[in-house]
C-alpha cells in the first residue's frame, strides 16, 4: 500500500529513558522507562492520531521525533535522512520542516512580544526574506489561521484563548514545514471554540500537504482529526491501526477500556458499563512484568504475567501488543 | 434509571432553592439572576464554558464568596427554607462540611500536604459531630472504604503525596460526605483526572447519591461528564441560564441554539465523523466586558434577528413544565445546526 517514498518519519526502536534520582546524592537510582522500544511510520501527509493517559509517554514520544529530546537508543528517519544522531548544525534546516504546536497557547507564547513578531521570529533565525517580505509573509499567516492583519501589533494577552492557538499554530507554519507535531493542542481550549481549532487543523492539511503527530487524551478529538491511530499504555505502543478499524473494533484490551471510558454526552447512547477498568497506571518506576497492562487487564493470564507480547500485525496494518487480542473474528 | 427515579420522594419540597441569585465583582456581574431548585437525591449538572459563572453560583452557595469585600451577593439561597446568604458567618460554618459540602478540582490542592490523610478527615468530624476519638478513627477507615481507596486501614496514615490523583480525589470525596451532608457540590471533579479514572470517580459519585439519598450538583464544561450523574441539566452563558430541563430532553432536543451548537460541536466517537465538526463562532464573552445588549449569545447566533436585541425572558415552551429556554426562537436550532463555511471561521 505505502512504499518506502511515502514515508516522512521511520521510528524503530527508540528508547528514552530518564534517570531517577533520588534522596541527598542524587545518585542515579534506576531508569523511568519513558518510552520504550517504539517503532512506527508517519506517512507524507497524514495524521496520526496519539493517546494515551498522562505519565504514559506520548510527549516525550513526540519530543523524541523533532529531537526535543536526545533518545537513548534507536533510529530516527525524517525524509530519508538518518537524523537520529545529527548534530545541532545539521540538524537546524531540518527544524524548518518539523515544528510543534503546543498545549497551553498562554505560555507558550512571549507575554511581552506582539504576535506578528512571535509569527516572524522563525522567518528572522533561518534568516528568510527581507524585513518586508517577512512582513507580508506574517500577514500571510494571519489570514490563514482566520484573523485579520491588525492582530500583528497585538500582544497574546489581547486575544482570546482560541486566537492564541491560532497563533501558535500561524508560527508553526510559517516556516513552511513538512511535518507539525500537535501536543495537545485543543486541551486548554472551551468546547465551542476546540471545534473551530480542529477544522483549522484540517484545513490547513489539505492546503499545505502537512503531516500532522497529533497527541491527545480525548479519543473524540482523535476520531475527528485522525487517519490512523496509536495508542500509548506506560511507555509502549499497544496499538496501531486506522482509524475506521480502530475505532470499530480496537483490539488491546486497554484501548476497549479507553474506548468505554469516555463520558458518552448522549445518555440513551452510553456504551456497556462492564469493561470500565478499575486501578490506576502502576508506579514509573516499577513497571509490571510481563505485559505492563497485565495487573488492570480484566483478560490476562498466564502468560501476561511472564512475557511482554510484540507489536504485530493481526490484519494488514492493524498492529496489536497482546497475547489475547479482543474483537477478533475467527 | 429506574433506581434513582423511585428513591426520589414524589412531591417533596426542594432540599435547596436558589432564587435570583447575582453574584457581582465590583462592575462585573458574573452571575445574573438565576434561579434553580434541587430535591434530596436529586443530581443537577450546572454546564458552561470558562467565565459563564458556574463556579461563582457554587461558590455563593457555599458563601465562599464572603471574604471578598469587592464581591457582592444578591438573591436568596433556602437550604430546607433558610437563607443563606443572610446567615452569619458563624451559622455559616455550621452549614458548611455538615449539610452542604464542596469538591475541587484540583485535590492536591485542596488538601493539607504535611497532614496524614485519617487527621484531616478526622479533623472535619471532630468539628461537626461529637464523636469520641475512637469513634472518629472507625468511622474515618468507614468512609475510605466507602469512596474505595484499598485497605484503608493502612491507607489512613499515608500523607496526600502517597497517592495518585484519582485516590486523592476520592480521599476529597471521603472528606466531604463525612458529615452525611444534605448536598454536594462538585466543582470540575473530574477536570484533572485520566479519562479511565474519571469514570471511576463518576460511577461513585453515582452511587453515593443513591446509597446516602443526598443532592447533587455537578458542575462542568463536559456535557459527557454531566450525563452520566445529573437527572437535569442547567445550561448557562455569560452568567445567564440559557437553558434548563431533564437531562434526556436537553441531549435529544436542546431548544436554545447555543446548548444546540455545543452538542454538535463534541467531537464524538459514535456519531458519524463529519468532514468538518459544526462550531460555534466567536469565543465565549469575558465575563469582565460588558455584555451584549439583548441576548447575550446574540453576536454568535446564527438566529440572531432584529427581535434579539430585547433580551429574551427565560420561559417555558412546549417541550414540558420543566423546560426553559431563553430564547426569542426557541428549537430553531436543533433542526439545522450552524456549520460554518470555511472561509468564515473568524477569530475564535
Amino acid at each position: 500500500m505505502s512504499g518506502e517514498a511515502d514515508v516522512l518519519v521511520e521510528v524503530r526502536n527508540l528508547q528514552k529513558f530518564f534517570p531517577l534520582r533520588r534522596g541527598f546524592r542524587r545518585a542515579g537510582a534506576g531508569w523511568i522507562r519513558a518510552v520504550d522500544d517504539i517503532s512506527f511510520d508517519i506517512r507524507n501527509g497524514e495524521t496520526l492520531g496519539l493517546v494515551g493517559e498522562s505519565g504514559c509517554g506520548k510527549s516525550t514520544l513526540a519530543r523524541c521525533v523533532v529531537r526535543l529530546l536526545e533518545p537513548t537508543s534507536g533510529n530516527l528517519t525524517f525524509a530519508g535522512q538518518d537524523v537520529t544522531h545529527l548534530g545541532m548544525h545539521r540538524l537546524r534546516p531540518l527544524r524548518r520542516q518539523m515544528q510543534l504546536v503546543f498545549q497551553d497557547p498562554t505560555a507558550s507564547l512571549n507575554p511581552r512580544k506582539p504576535v506578528g513578531r512571535i509569527i516572524e521570529e522563525g522567518l528572522r533565525i533561518h534568516r528568510i526574506g527581507s524585513a518586508a517580505e517577512r512582513a507580508g509573509r506574517v500577514r500571510d499567516m494571519l489570514a490563514r489561521v482566520g484573523l485579520s492583519p491588525e492582530y500583528a501589533t497585538r500582544l497574546p494577552r489581547d486575544l482570546s484563548g482560541g486566537q492564541r492557538q491560532r497563533i501558535g499554530i500561524a508560527r508553526a507554519l510559517v516556516l513552511g514545514p513538512k511535518l507539525i507535531v500537535a501536543d495537545e493542542p485543543v486541551s486548554a481550549l472551551d468546547v465551542s471554540v476546540q471545534a473551530g481549532i480542529l477544522n483549522l487543523f484540517k484545513d490547513l492539511q489539505q492546503e499545505f500537504q502537512i503531516t500532522y503527530l497529533f497527541i491527545s487524551h480525548d479519543l473524540g478529538v482523535i476520531r475527528q482529526v485522525s487517519d490512523r491511530v496509536g495508542v500509548m499504555y506506560f511507555g509502549k505502543l499497544v496499538e496501531l491501526a486506522s482509524a475506521p478499524s480502530f475505532y470499530v473494533r480496537p483490539l488491546h484490551p486497554y484501548s476497549e477500556a479507553l474506548l468505554a471510558s469516555i463520558p458518552s454526552a448522549d445518555p440513551d447512547r452510553r456504551r456497556d458499563r462492564g469493561k470500565v477498568i478499575e486501578g490506576e497506571v502502576p508506579s514509573a518506576t516499577k513497571p509490571p512484568a510481563g505485559c505492563r497492562f497485565h495487573p488492570r487487564c480484566a483478560h490476562a493470564e498466564a502468560d501476561c504475567r511472564r512475557e511482554a507480547p510484540p507489536l504485530r500485525a493481526l490484519s494488514p496494518g492493524h498492529f496489536v501488543a497482546c497475547h489475547h487480542p479482543r474483537n477478533v473474528t475467527r | 434509571m429506574s433506581a434513582r427515579e423511585q428513591h426520589r420522594p414524589a412531591g417533596s419540597s426542594p432540599l435547596i432553592e436558589v432564587r435570583n441569585l447575582s453574584v457581582r465583582f465590583g462592575p462585573v456581574l458574573a452571575v445574573d439572576d438565576l434561579s434553580f431548585h434541587l430535591a434530596l437525591g436529586e443530581g443537577l449538572g450546572i454546564v458552561g464554558e470558562s467565565g459563564c459563572g458556574k463556579s461563582a453560583t457554587a461558590r455563593a452557595i457555599m458563601g465562599l464568596h464572603r471574604g471578598d469585600p469587592r464581591c457582592q451577593v444578591t438573591g436568596k439561597v433556602l437550604l430546607d427554607g433558610v437563607d443563606l446568604v443572610t446567615r452569619s458567618d458563624r451559622q455559616m460554618q455550621k452549614v458548611r462540611g455538615r449539610r452542604i459540602a464542596m469538591i475541587f478540582q484540583d485535590p492536591l490542592t485542596c488538601l493539607n500536604p504535611l497532614q496524614r490523610i485519617g487527621t484531616q478527615i478526622a479533623e472535619t468530624l471532630q468539628t461537626h459531630t461529637g464523636l469520641s476519638s475512637a469513634a472518629i478513627r472507625v468511622r474515618t477507615i468507614e468512609l475510605l472504604q466507602l469512596v474505595g481507596i484499598p485497605q484503608p486501614r493502612e491507607r489512613v496514615n499515608a500523607f496526600p503525596h502517597q497517592f495518585s490523583g484519582g485516590m486523592r480525589q476520592r480521599v476529597m470525596i471521603a472528606l466531604a460526605i463525612a458529615c452525611d451532608p444534605a448536598l454536594l457540590i462538585a466543582d470540575e471533579p473530574t477536570t484533572a483526572l485520566d479519562v479511565t479514572t474519571q469514570m471511576q470517580i463518576l460511577r461513585l459519585l453515582a452511587d453515593l447519591r443513591i446509597r446516602t439519598g443526598m443532592g447533587l450538583i455537578l458542575i462542568t464544561h463536559d456535557f459527557g461528564v454531566v450525563a452520566e450523574v445529573a437527572d437535569r441539566i442547567l445550561v448557562m452563558y455569560a452568567g445567564q441560564c440559557v437553558e434548563s430541563g431533564r437531562t434526556g430532553k436537553i441531549f435529544r432536543t436542546p431548544q436554545h441554539p447555543y446548548t444546540a451548537g455545543l452538542l454538535a460541536s463534541i467531537p464524538s466517537v459514535d456519531m458519524p465523523r463529519l468532514p468538518r465538526l459544526p462550531s460555534i463562532r466567536g469565543s465565549p464573552p469575558s465575563p469582565a466586558v460588558h455584555r451584549p445588549t439583548g441576548c447575550s449569545f446574540r453576536p454568535r447566533c446564527d438566529l440572531g434577528q432584529d427581535r434579539c436585541i430585547n433580551p429574551p425572558p427565560l420561559v417555558n415552551d412546549s417541550k414540558g413544565p420543566e423546560h426553559l429556554t431563553r430564547c426569542w426562537f426557541p428549537g430553531s436550532a436543533s433542526k439545522a445546526p450552524n456549520t460554518l463555511p470555511p472561509d468564515a471561521a473568524e477569530a475564535t
